[in-house]
């Protein structure tokens, strides 16, 4: 069907919940007609089957000379979050963009529980092109932040449970700070909440940049001797936590502001922690 | 009525549960069956195979004395069927709806059959009508609503079977709907004595009076155990769908049926998937399962809660897999809970409920309940990081706000999950806002100024 529409020149979007229940009833058949079961009892012909439906997504020019897509979105339910099962691993094989839906993430109820950095997509140039021309020139440099700035989490999170978050050098306690900010304003949306439940291209974007604005004078500020403990406890910081929730669409100007806010609040932390140093001198 | 046909010597082989014969006469598949052995005792029983020359019946009764020479099989070309009428409810019946608590027979009304009848895809509702479990982290935590599937995940040695009988009792619904409430409890291969606990508990504590109970012991034949939670679904969905009542289902323990099909699945010589489970394992627990549900224009709905046990905890296993894939949510046990004393030993991280949004909130419970639900999830799953930190670090090693989250965890085990008594959702909240105020306000940040302001700072329980 989704070809049918396809053919008339539409750009359709095809969602497959779930693709194991579908590979559960070929195993199911197979069963049945007797065939020697391969892979946890899977068929041996699961991966040709798996490459057979994804590759049916595609974008084409029409007899009629129109321009339509069929794009597939599958969803796949490993047994006890397994990735390294057949199912997920010949998936694997055929998409160019996965989301990993993370256990931990889940049941602390982060939504959308999309694991940052197992996730991946095989587009990223391209949609570099569709931010410029859709708010966001700087895209490419603000998701790649983003992402060394939680790889940077991921690792320390392993050290500060050997030695402990107190014997981190400030730069890497604000990293730490940076990356947990990352998640709560920008990576997080609330399902329960009207306002929160869908964003625009427009709002992640304004989001973003007073975010990535926030890092970026936070570290300049750490620099000049701030203790990332007086960063944390800023008015802002919180305030940029509940942004998703508290600035709804139709608000998004006031964001402009806060980032003023943002600067003459890290600005009046630099004056005192001058001030300190005078003193002491 | 359809005619009745007779098949004498016919049969060829007698193994376990099931009967071959040779095919005499032309009947589909699953059609009900009568085995009358040299005894002159009529067997139950149906015709689960069948090819252009043998015939595979699955006797739902003892097959001990069974001869191939002098048996007798009288056919019938219609489904089993279960009849059912009003004064169905208070009353106890083994797993083919046969009464066993040496009262009358049922009046009969209606003789549905017990496959179900199939619930036009266009007719169904959504579920979004809460039900009160007494339950802390059921209520507050995972809801359950009307016409939901929300399985129990527990493990052996578990208190599954108290928690089962404490939901049985206790669970009712708000508001005006609150008489036409039913219940279903349905024991799978349970022993003498668990199927006594539940009789007695029941009775005692008079909810007998709303409830149809059926009971498959661990010793009547594995064939039976298929069709115990199918003749209890069909009593609940006359409940449901004729009477108009409100039905819960309770299904304990559905590990049992699930060794039952394996068992009877082998003796028919099919091909295993994983772990010698059926191949379709999939697909007829999904024909249980998907019996709930709530129908456009019927004032009843059909809400299951099913129990299971996870071989060797392992939530991987195909059992829970499964059920996983079909069921809306599930609702976790954990031995170190229980160990530490925590009843019931709920493990709320991995435990969902995947109809709450719709259940809970304004004008269905309480405004605030989704917030608190929202923020205790972050905070206790913040509190479990700092838990593991802590085993590595000592306690010393810990910043002042993660000590909090360490009392938070704690306190919100022995506090919240606990519960000696049943709680109604506004004391479960109330229990909820105390645990909270054990973190600093700054740190709550799923909840909005006004609760920050109400719950936490000005103290409020409601």
């Amino acid at each position: 069907m989704a070809e049918y529409f396809r053919d008339q020149g539409l750009h359709v979007a095809l969602m497959a919940d779930s693709t194991s229940r579908w590979a559960e009833a070929l195993r199911e058949v197979s069963g049945r007609l007797g065939e020697l079961p391969g892979e946890a009892g899977y068929p041996a012909y699961l991966s040709s089957r798996l490459a057979d439906f994804y590759e049916r997504a595609a974008r084409v020019r029409t007899l009629a000379g129109a321009e339509g897509s069929v794009t597939i979105i599958g969803a796949v339910s490993p047994p006890a979050g397994d990735f390294s099962e057949p199912v997920t691993l010949h998936t694997k094989r055929y998409v160019r963009s996965f989301w990993a839906l993370d256990r931990q993430r889940a049941h602390a109820r982060f939504y959308p529980a999309i694991h940052p950095l197992q996730s991946y997509s095989e587009d990223v140039e391209v949609m570099a092109q569709w931010w410029k021309l859709h708010g966001n020139p700087d895209w490419l440099e603000h998701r790649r932040r983003i992402l060394t700035l939680l790889e940077q989490q991921a690792r320390l999170e392993r050290m500060v449970r050997i030695v402990g978050k107190e014997a981190l050098p400030p730069a890497q306690q604000l990293a730490l700070a940076c990356a947990e900010l990352v998640n709560e304003a920008v990576l997080r949306q609330s399902a329960m909440s009207r306002v929160d439940r869908y964003c625009s291209p427009a709002r992640q974007a304004a989001i973003v940049k007073a975010v990535m604005r926030f890092i970026e004078l936070a570290e300049r500020v750490l620099e000049r001797g701030v203790s990332p403990e007086r960063i944390v406890a800023l008015e802002t910081y919180r305030r940029l936590q509940r942004l998703g929730e508290d600035v709804g669409e139709d608000r998004i100007a006031l964001i402009e502001p806060l980032v003023r806010q943002i600067e003459s609040q890290l600005e009046s932390l630099t004056a005192e922690a001058s001030d300190a140093r005078d003193a002491i001198r | 009525m359809r005619a009745t046909l007779s098949a004498e010597g016919a049969v060829t082989r007698v193994a376990g549960p099931l009967l071959f014969a040779r095919r005499t006469v032309d009947v589909g598949l699953h059609s009900a069956v009568q085995v009358v052995g040299r005894d002159g005792h009529r067997r139950i029983g149906r015709v689960v195979a069948l090819d252009e020359e043998t015939l595979v019946l699955e006797v739902l009764e003892s097959t001990h004395g069974l001869g191939t020479t002098d048996t007798r099989i009288i056919l019938r070309d219609e489904p089993l069927k279960f009849a059912v009428g009003p004064g169905i409810l208070g009353r106890v019946f083994d797993s083919i709806g046969v009464p066993i608590d040496g009262g009358p027979g049922l009046p009969a009304e209606l003789e549905l059959p017990v496959d179900g009848l199939p619930i036009n895809p266009a007719a169904r509702l959504l579920p979004q009508d809460f039900i009160e479990t007494g339950v802390t982290t059921i209520d507050l935590m995972n809801s359950l609503v009307r016409g939901q599937k929300l399985p129990i995940f527990s493990g052996s040695g578990l208190p599954h079977d108290r928690l089962a009988v404490q939901i049985a009792q206790r669970a009712h619904l708000r508001g005006a709907a609150q008489g036409d409430f039913a219940l279903v409890f349905v024991g799978i291969g349970v022993s003498h004595d668990t199927a006594e606990v539940f009789r007695g508990s029941l009775e005692r504590s008079g909810a007998l009076g709303h409830t149809a109970l059926f009971l498959n012991l661990a010793d009547d034949p594995s064939t039976q155990r298929l069709l115990a939670p199918r003749y209890a679904l069909t009593a609940a969905e006359y409940l449901a769908f004729v009477e108009g009542r409100h039905v819960l289902v309770v299904m304990t323990d559905m590990t049992n049926y699930c060794e039952a099909l394996r068992e009877v699945s082998s003796s028919r010589g099919e091909i295993p998937s994983r772990k010698g489970y059926p191949g379709y394992m999939y697909s007829d627990l999904a024909s249980i399962f998907e019996r709930a549900g709530c129908v456009r224009g019927r004032p009843g709905t059909l809400t299951q809660l099913p129990i299971l046990t996870m071989p060797g905890d392992d939530i991987g296993h195909p059992i829970p897999d499964l059920t996983g894939y079909i069921t809306e949510g599930q609702i976790v046990l954990d031995k170190e809970l229980d160990r530490a004393g925590v009843y019931p030993p709920v493990k709320v991280l991995p435990s969902l409920s995947r109809l709450m949004d719709a259940g809970i909130g304004t004008g269905s419970t309480h405004t605030d309940h989704p917030g608190l639900a929202n923020q205790l999830f972050a905070a206790y799953a913040r509190a479990i990081r700092v838990r593991l930190l802590a085993s590595v670090l000592g306690r010393e090693g810990l910043s002042a706000v993660e000590q909090r989250y360490l009392e938070f965890g704690d306190a919100f085990e022995h506090q919240l999950v606990h519960q000696e008594h049943v709680r109604t959702l506004e004391e479960s909240m109330a229990a909820g806002w105390r645990v909270l105020r054990l973190l600093p306000p700054q740190e709550l940040t799923r909840l909005d100024r006004r609760q920050r302001a109400h719950y936490i700072e000005g103290g409020q329980d409601a």
